[in-house]
């Protein structure tokens, strides 16, 4: 007998090893660099930790990044070299699996989702200003419109496409879940990010620093407006960034700078220093030729060509250059020669085409837009124009073309007007062609009822 | 009274007569062992006796005349002879007796416990030890393909330590899992593929560091009723293994060893110079293209011409292989010892890639009282892979794509750039397009890589038999894994900085605990109800330790170590836990033997589950018919043996990574304007709710013996329905996350095994034949609200298809080359012919799985040679040949090297060819990818492959006497000698790298670069004593 109860309590304490409720609780580790995301956002401190990482990844995705993109559907650039989801955008075929493209859009979603937990948590938190907190809420939605408009241009035909805008435009997320997003109509979309960027424009501070201010807002409202060919608007905004004295023309060519310049109205920056070394703008070092024989990204010859045509000296020295290479010549960019560049992300220069342009397009003041088109002229070392009306609307067109070249501006302007007269090219494209709008990635489609883009060339 | 006096003079004669009687004998089993402590029994007496050590014995006293002797045996066949002895003199003879043959009554370990194969009824294959070993790998997985119907073994690739994959009755999990659980003596091993992601294009074995030579059995458990009892861990299959222990009286000393080489089963047919520069420039005039067509690598025309490397023989060479095995044992009356060791170096056919395993075990067991004993089992392992880059990662995958045969593999003279500087020497390794990729000699110069595996597995069993019929059994173990990946890059690696060299290190260490309680409680009431009882309970726990560290310095000379001058400390980096606990009990019941039931529930409780979802209950219920033991069939000749048995229960599945449920944040500094940032991570979501895998299994089978069971099998059909399917899915991108884990939909698995043994010869010369196929049926019944674009095989066109198997190849349909034009034309989704190639028309195409697979294997004997014949095949299911997307494909900027099959091309109009005109650009294809996946690329998988060939000798007794030996026996094998297949890429037997479980179990049929298996030719020499 004494055998079995040695038995039974042998087994009893190797039965007995269960024990508390929480006994299958094993969470991971909270570190000073991975906590829950429960434990997150506890002070005023927690919820400009994750504005800032708005700011960051949209520096991510603007870092050349999406500028590319569209810059491939346009005619300034050549075929790229060695990079295939480049290429794909270059032909005009794009689909799903294109993991570049994907990437980008990935990571403008990611900006949007932040700002708006940021929008949704700012009130968990006891420790903010109420000052602070419409700041916060006024930048995370300066930076939702910023990247919902980003992406609208690439995803979906332009404003215009159809009379009402009624054709699809992109998923606007303006709550924070995770829910199914389905495609808003391009009305919607331009209502829901001019409403974001009005609360920006009420709320934003006129200073902050190197981020977001009212003038941002007020300078991506002329951007929007222009896009929606509201010209009165957009001479509006632009005109009153301008004027208000904050923002200069450069006297140099590069606004790219390693660091501030008078042309920032909201730039990204590269940060050197503490013995960091932060590059943003990378994707722009595609066109990199300094260091390069062989650059993915070049000029398109002929876009080259007609620079050189119209008497443009001083940009072809400063931005173009040959390369020899295997019997061949074609021609590199030298506009991102540079490391640490700060990517202003809306400038002056642009303030001042758009407002040239929608002074005329708008039957405004012409003189006043020949004035700012020259301002643009007289620092390439080009004469002043005395063209008029449909020459001078030319004028301004071509010299937008050829300043603002590989930032990401062509083809949205090569939309925007095809919407306006009903016949432009890109590289014998018609701007409406499918293939001019860029395939959602993949993983859109992974929940019934997603309208894909119409696959298929524009040839 | 005189009578009386006579009869007791005649007894007394009788009686001083027998005195002189004696039988002497000497007990020999089949191997020429003697038999310690068999059972001699004069029939009709009581006279009896044992034999002694030396399988001895002597039968004093017996009667002159005919006498009748038995002798016995647990686990030999009965063997009675009679002897005439006469008077007054002593007779010597040798009895040899047979292990019994009857494979019903051997036993067969089950989770929990041991049974007779004639009590089970769920579905357990049994198969020997030594079965694994005729296959010269490794890892002991591979062993087992072929031998067991409906467990199907894809053998990684030629590469050294490569990882197969492993599926009983086809595969029910997505992105948990997929893999049957193995357990070793008890414990559930660690058994992670992606400890280190998909690193070199190679995932890690986790398999690869248990000695196959330990091995005494594997056990894989099929159905739901015998991997019932392993509950939420059960749903792929359960497969049990059983190392050695002493098991003879005396001492024992098994040596083997084991010398070969090998080399690639087949060769990749790739393009020379004059080839490829001819396609080349007929692709760049087909393209309109003027002047001299521009190279990939920048290489000038004349360069090329002047340049032949053949980069596939470059990197691989004939392999070797050594093993050398020593097993002794030691069995007592009250204790056993078993002690292995082993040596094992497989050089692979690459150069440069070897794996190396030193192994030991100790295990033995102590009776301290009649009723208490005690167990251990311990073993220490290191393996080394010495390793190469594989597939799109370098190595035979380079020569096979980026590494053009125009590249030379040194400079061949010194280059000057602009500036005057010297900036290569002749003889320096050339880099195409500055990518040390693109010259796979090169990087395996300046380049060493080593994973280094240190493993540990431990038992401690107290088994305690208080009472008779109960048994309680306590245990515990540790299986401990040390796991290093080392990386030193020579000076010259990194061409940008030519003199720096890097050391890498990345680190793992698994600690997995398991302790068990089980009783066990055997009862029979009126000798024909027999009961059996079990409850127990298991704890598990696991703790995966991560560090890393690395090393950039111009005089690093090798790998980093402890002792390394350099300050630098293995930072442990993060950790992940999980555990898990159970409750289990089982009921068995039988009636004489005849009806047979079984009840097992099981209760698990896991932490990777959130708060309301932590328990899983899973039940399981089986039941048996021995038809042969009734009457009717008792007495007949053709049926010796015949059960019917069935069952049904419930599976779940667990394994999903152990922080799934949780969402994280991450916090970094100096992220934007040299701020700290914090930011949800991307990965995934919360998911509070997320909740078991649970498959419902129900299972019918038959197993027959016929003429006395000379021929003998099973057959089988399986159903098993899994819902709440864990799937890591791929979100809208809108939603900030990439990826999220859920419960979607259902698999359905269903299929037929069959299998056949027959001793078709049973003289001098025998004749075994073993053969079994199965066929799986596999099919996604629902995927919730999801698209076929969920879920996908990693970097392959695979998808989740609801109608159509796990891994479908989602696929734009290639319909011909146009006569006319020389384009592809493709099927849009309607079938109308197009030349646009569009991901919009990707339909389900080709057979994902095979009809059947199986193997079949022959064995002879003649005297003392033996030949075994093993085939395995697999039957229809279609191989996605995805590198021929390039290899065939575009001659792009990029630039890879073309397979000759592209000659079948087309050239001029009214050309019909197989593949389309040769271009540059995709646009020519209608596409705007060069990589271009449709069906073009699916090929039928069929094959048979000669597994193995081998013909042993067992030298003479006399001979093996002469050398103080046991036994001894010599043999030559061939392994993969022979391959049968229609399939034109290089090797029909693959598994490509994965990038993770999903794409594991998503492409079964996907090679890429896949290297080919190895073909080997094996000396083996096995001698005991």
């Amino acid at each position: 007998m004494k055998k079995l109860y040695f038995g039974i309590f042998t087994f009893a304490l190797l039965g007995l090893s269960a024990c508390s409720d929480d006994f299958l609780d094993r969470k991971p580790e909270a570190t000073e660099t991975q906590f829950l995301d429960v434990d997150a956002i506890k002070t005023a401190e927690d919820l400009q930790k994750l504005l800032l990482s708005v700011y960051d990844v949209t520096a991510n995705t603007f870092g050349g990044q999406i500028q590319n993109l569209s810059e491939l559907l346009g005619d300034n650039i050549d075929s790229p070299a060695n990079q295939n989801d480049y290429i794909q955008v270059y032909l005009r075929r794009t689909d799903i699996f294109n993991g570049t493209i994907s990437g980008v859009y990935r990571d403008a979603y990611i900006a949007i989702y932040r700002a708006n937990q940021l929008i949704f948590k700012k009130d968990d938190v006891s420790d903010i200003t109420e000052a602070d907190k419409l700041r916060i809420e006024a930048e995370s939605r300066f930076l939702r419109a910023f990247c919902h408009h980003g992406i609208l241009r690439l995803f979906a035909q332009p404003a215009g496409y159809t009379s009402d805008n009624s054709h699809s435009g992109i998923v606007m997320r303006m709550e924070f879940n995770n829910e199914v997003g389905l495609r808003s109509t391009v009305a919607e979309c331009y209502r829901l990010i001019l409403e974001d960027l009005q609360f920006a424009e009420d709320n934003l501070p006129e200073d902050n620093g190197v981020y977001a201010t009212k003038w941002a807002a007020k300078a991506m409202k002329a951007r929007v407006f222009f896009d929606l060919n509201d010209f009165d608007n957009a001479a509006l905004f632009a005109e009153e960034v301008i004027n208000s004295n904050k923002f200069q023309l450069l006297d140099s060519l590069n606004r790219y700078t390693a660091g501030p310049n008078s042309e920032q109205i909201f730039a990204t920056i590269s940060y050197l220093g503490n013995g960091i070394a932060d590059e943003r703008g990378d994707a722009f070092l595609n066109y990199r030729s300094d260091n390069n024989t062989n650059p993915t990204m070049r000029a398109a010859s002929e876009f080259y060509n007609f620079l050189v045509a119209s008497g443009d000296s001083v940009r072809a020295a400063q931005w173009f250059r040959t390369i020899e290479a295997g019997g061949n010549t074609t021609i590199g960019v030298k506009k991102y020669d540079r490391s640490f560049m700060w990517i202003p992300l809306l400038h002056t220069t642009e303030m001042y085409l758009t407002c040239a342009e929608a002074l005329v397009l708008g039957g405004a003041d012409e003189q006043k837009a020949k004035e700012y088109v020259n301002a643009i002229r007289a620092r390439a070392g080009l004469s002043p124009t005395i063209a008029t009306a449909t020459s001078l609307l030319q004028i301004i067109r071509e010299e937008r073309r050829k300043e603002m070249c590989f930032e990401g501006d062509r083809t949205t302007q090569i939309k925007r007007v095809g919407v306006l007269e009903n016949i432009a090219f890109s590289r014998n494209a018609p701007w409406d062609c499918p293939g001019m709008v860029i395939q959602f990635p993949g993983a859109e489609n992974t929940v019934s009822g997603f309208e894909l883009n119409p696959t298929g060339g524009c040839d | 009274m005189k009578k009386t006096i006579y009869l007791f003079l005649f007894l007394l004669l009788l009686g001083f007569e027998g005195f002189s009687q004696t039988i002497k004998g000497t007990v020999f089993d089949e191997n020429k062992e003697a038999v310690i402590g068999a059972a001699v029994k004069v029939l009709n007496t009581s006279t009896g006796t044992t034999t002694d050590l030396n399988g001895k014995f002597t039968l004093s006293n017996l009667q002159p005349g005919k006498v009748s002797i038995e002798i016995s045996m647990v686990g030999f066949e009965k063997l009675s002879r009679t002897i005439t002895v006469e008077a007054g003199k002593t007779v010597e003879q040798r009895f040899n007796i047979k292990a019994k043959q009857n494979v019903m009554d051997e036993l067969v370990v089950v989770g929990y416990g041991v049974q007779r194969r004639r009590d089970i009824s769920s579905s357990i294959v049994k198969l020997e030890g030594k079965e694994l070993m005729e296959l010269p790998t490794p890892s002991f997985e591979n062993g087992l393909q072929g031998k067991a119907s409906g467990l199907q073994v894809i053998t990684g690739s030629g590469a050294a330590g490569s990882a197969s994959t492993v599926r009983i009755r086809g595969v029910a999990s997505v992105s948990a899992g997929g893999d049957p659980l193995y357990v070793i003596d008890g414990i559930p091993i660690t058994q992670d593929y992606f400890l280190n992601g998909n690193n070199g294009a190679m995932n890690n074995n986790p398999l690869a560091s248990i000695n196959p030579n330990d091995i005494e059995s594997v056990e894989v458990l099929k159905d739901a009723a015998a991997t019932g009892i392993y509950g939420s861990r059960g749903s792929n299959g359960v497969i049990l293994i059983t190392t050695k222990r002493g098991k003879k009286k005396g001492y024992h000393v098994d040596f083997s060893t084991r010398q070969g080489i090998t080399m690639p089963t087949a060769l990749p047919n790739m393009m020379d110079t004059k080839q490829f520069l001819q396609m080349y420039e007929e692709a760049w005039v087909n393209d309109g293209k003027l002047g001299t067509p521009v190279l990939p690598g920048n290489i000038a025309w004349e360069d090329a011409q002047n340049t032949n490397t053949n980069w596939v023989d470059e990197v691989i060479g004939t392999g070797r292989q050594q093993s050398y095995d020593l097993g002794i044992s030691h069995a007592g009356k009250k204790h056993n010892v078993y002690a292995g060791f082993s040596n094992q170096n497989d050089q692979s056919y690459m150069i440069g890639n070897s794996y190396i395993r030193n192994a030991a075990r100790l295990n033995g067991d102590l009776q301290v009282t009649d009723w208490a004993k005690v167990s251990l089992s311990t073993s220490l392992s290191e393996g080394v892979n010495n390793r190469q880059s594989m597939a799109w990662s370098g190595g035979l995958g380079a020569a096979m794509s980026t590494a053009l045969p125009i590249y030379p593999i040194f400079h061949q003279q010194d280059v000057i750039n602009d500036a005057g500087d010297t900036i290569h020497r002749a003889g320096d390794y050339y880099f195409p397009s500055n990518d040390i990729g693109r010259n796979p000699v090169a990087m395996r110069e300046l380049r060493d890589i080593q994973t280094r595996e240190n493993r540990s597995i431990n038992n401690v069993t107290l088994e305690l038999k208080p009472l008779k019929g109960l048994i309680l059994t306590g245990s515990g173990s540790l299986d401990y894994m040390f796991w290093r990946n080392n990386e030193y890059q020579k000076p010259g690696w990194d061409q940008n900085n030519p003199l720096q060299s890097r050391a890498y290190r990345q680190s793992f260490q698994v600690a997995n605990y398991n302790y068990n309680a089980v009783a066990n409680y055997l009862k029979t009431f009126k000798e024909k109800h027999n009961f059996g009882f079990m409850l127990g309970m298991e704890y598990q726990q696991s703790r995966t330790d991560r560090f890393a560290s690395q090393r950039n310095e111009i005089d690093a000379t090798g790998f980093l170590d402890q002792t390394s001058p350099t300050t630098i400390s293995d930072e442990n980096t993060s950790f992940e836990e999980w555990n898990f606990i159970s409750h289990f009990g089982r009921v068995n019941y039988n009636y004489k033997g005849k009806y047979y039931a079984e009840v097992v529930g099981r209760r698990d409780g896991s932490s990777r589950f959130g708060n309301n979802n932590k328990f899983g209950f899973f039940p399981s219920a089986s039941a048996a018919w021995i038809v042969s033991e009734e009457s009717f069939l008792k007495e007949n000749k053709v049926v010796s043996f015949l059960k019917i048995k069935s069952s049904i229960g419930v599976n779940g599945n667990s394994s999903i990574p152990p922080y799934a449920q949780y969402g994280i944040f991450s916090s970094s500094a100096n992220a934007y304007n040299g701020q700290t940032i914090i930011y949800p991570n991307a990965g995934n979501p919360a998911n509070p709710n997320l909740r078991w895998e649970t498959s419902r299994t129900f299972d019918l089978a038959l197993e027959y013996g016929l003429f006395k069971d000379r021929i003998s099998g099973e057959i089988a059909y399986y159903n098993k329905q899994t819902n709440d399917v864990l799937l890591y899915v791929a979100t809208q991108l809108n939603t900030g996350f990439a990826n999220t884990w859920a419960n979607v939909g259902g698999i359905n698995n269903r299929g037929l095994e069959f299998s056949i043994k027959a001793k078709v010869i049973e003289r001098k010369f025998k004749w075994a034949v073993d053969f079994n196929i199965a066929r799986n049926m596999n099919e996604v019944t629902s995927l919730g609200d999801y698209t076929e674009d969920a879920i996908s095989g990693g970097t392959n066109d695979t998808r989740l298809v609801v109608g159509r198997p796990i891994g479908n190849n989602y696929l734009v349909r290639f319909s011909r080359v146009d006569a006319e034009t020389g384009k592809p034309v493709y099927l849009d989704k309607d079938g109308n012919e197009t030349f646009e190639w569009t991901p919009d028309n990707r339909v389900s195409t080709g057979s994902i799985l095979p009809d059947a697979i199986g193997g079949i294997r022959n064995d002879f004997k003649f005297g003392r040679f033996d030949l075994t014949m093993f085939w395995v095949f697999v039957l229809g299911g279609d191989i996605y040949d995805s590198s021929s997307k390039r290899q065939l494909g575009t001659y792009d900027s990029d630039g890879w090297n073309h397979r000759t099959d592209q000659f079948d091309r087309w050239q001029k109009p009214g050309d019909n060819a197989a593949y389309p005109l040769l271009t540059t650009t995709p646009a020519t294809y209608g596409s705007g990818t060069p990589w271009i996946n449709t069906d073009l690329w699916l090929h039928d998988g069929t094959y048979a492959r000669l597994r193995t060939l081998s013909i042993g000798y067992s030298l003479p007794d006399e001979l093996v006497r002469k050398a103080k030996l046991g036994r001894a026996r010599i043999s030559i094998a061939g392994n993969n000698l022979v391959t049968l297949t229609k399939f034109i890429g290089i090797d029909p037997e693959i598994s490509r790298d994965f990038e993770n479980p999903t794409d594991r179990n998503m492409s079964p049929n996907i090679t890429y670069l896949t290297a080919p298996q190895q073909k080997s030719y094996m000396l083996t020499l096995d001698i005991g004593f």
